[in-house]
């Protein structure tokens, strides 16, 4: 009897075998198949939204540079490095000196460059670099004045730091402003800005800036 | 007889129990059913998903972009450009408008000497002949201080006499708004 009694499991258990198996099965496939493969989905589907804004921002890049003009970006291009030139321009700081004085119809007498480094590490300045020019002018305090207004309205741009004047003459501390150009990597599907409202305000007002052509 | 040949005969049967065999049935059958459904399902959504054709559109524009790179380069200088542009605009001291300010004040008695703009201060001597105009121009400075304008604080230096020239000079020194 007690020999037979593993047969007797066996006959127990005979109609069970086939929907374990089925079930252990399942339970294989679900583990090693559909739970990655749903995962891959999701990524997938991150991928795929990733992918759907690159081509929106590329698309618009295309029709944004397609719609431009080349004469009108060389034009704006010239009009924003004269503005801000990529480094010290000192024939452009004494033509925009000359021009400011001669508007203004005061005499430059003589001026003072503060140069600086002039070593190619000037080029990786953070902020906004500068070149200091003290300028002595002769004029009484309301040719200053106009003159400061001129300054004002020049470009290449800068900014008068101290004026000292008195009724024969006036000392004055300007900075003349540079960007240096960095060589950056651009990311292709960086969206590249047309020209905005506020772009164009300003693009008008320095076009109106005294400057040598 | 039958008994006889029957090999199993003294094998006990014990009652199955029908309904977990029913149970275990349907559960095998269910699991299939959803490991199939899912597979299918799965497999469907990845038909549907439009990678490839992103991807070929993406070739595409990037083509036309490489024609145009030139003036994109361009466009981001420019754009990098106006935006330090304007700040610079926006945060440069204007001197010549505080200088503008005072001279729109000064009486016509009254000639200044001297006037430094440095930063935030205004420091200025002003003569003349006459201590009313002198008095004047205090008078309207103390309005642009009442006024809240131009001025946040104005230090009264002093008031020298020349007598060999016959003028009076009034130095002060003030700190702009």
């Amino acid at each position: 009897m007690k020999e037979r009694l593993p047969h007797n499991v066996y006959y127990q258990l005979r109609d069970y075998t086939i929907p374990l198996l089925v079930v252990a099965v399942c339970i294989l496939l679900f583990s090693f198949f559909i739970v990655p493969q749903a995962q891959e989905l999701f990524v997938l589907a991150g991928e795929e939204q990733t992918l759907r804004k690159r081509v929106s921002v590329l698309r618009a890049n295309a029709i944004m540079l397609t719609q431009l003009s080349d004469e009108r970006i060389d034009e704006n291009f010239k009009l924003a490095v004269k503005a801000l030139p990529a480094e010290k321009d000192f024939g452009a700081i004494i033509e925009a000196l000359s021009l400011a004085a001669s508007s203004a119809n005061v005499a430059l007498s003589d001026y003072e460059f503060s140069v600086g480094d002039l070593s190619t590490g000037s080029a990786t300045v953070v902020g906004k670099p500068s070149l200091t020019i003290i300028l002595n002018l002769t004029s009484d305090i309301e040719g200053t004045k106009r003159f400061l207004e001129k300054l004002a309205q020049t470009i290449p741009l800068s900014e008068v730091v101290s004026v000292e004047a008195s009724a024969r003459s006036a000392t004055l501390t300007t900075q003349f402003y540079y960007k240096p150009y960095v060589q950056q990597q651009r990311k292709e599907f960086l969206l590249v800005e047309g020209f905005s409202k506020k772009d164009e305000e300003l693009l008008k007002t320095l076009s109106s800036f005294l400057f040598s052509p | 007889m039958r008994d006889e040949i029957n090999l199993l005969r003294n094998l006990v049967r014990v009652a199955q129990p029908k309904k977990t065999l029913r149970l275990a049935r349907l559960i095998s059958i269910v699991s299939l059913f959803s490991v199939s459904l899912l597979s299918v399902g799965l497999f469907l959504l990845r038909l549907r998903s439009p990678i490839t054709s992103l991807r070929s559109e993406e070739t595409s524009v990037l083509s036309t972009l490489s024609v145009l790179s030139t003036k994109g380069n361009k466009m981001v200088f420019i754009n990098d450009r106006l935006t330090t542009i304007d700040e610079l605009i926006k945060r440069r001291t204007e001197p010549q408008v505080s200088m503008e300010n005072l001279l729109k004040i000064v009486p016509s008695q009254v000639v200044l000497s001297k006037l430094k703009v440095e930063g935030m201060t205004v420091s200025l001597t002003a003569s003349s002949p006459s201590l009313v105009s002198l008095e004047k121009l205090i008078a309207n400075i103390t309005d642009l201080l009442a006024n809240k304008q131009l001025f946040k604080k104005v230090v009264i230096g002093g008031i020298a006499v020349d007598k060999r020239a016959a003028m009076y000079s009034l130095s002060l020194e003030g700190e702009l708004l």
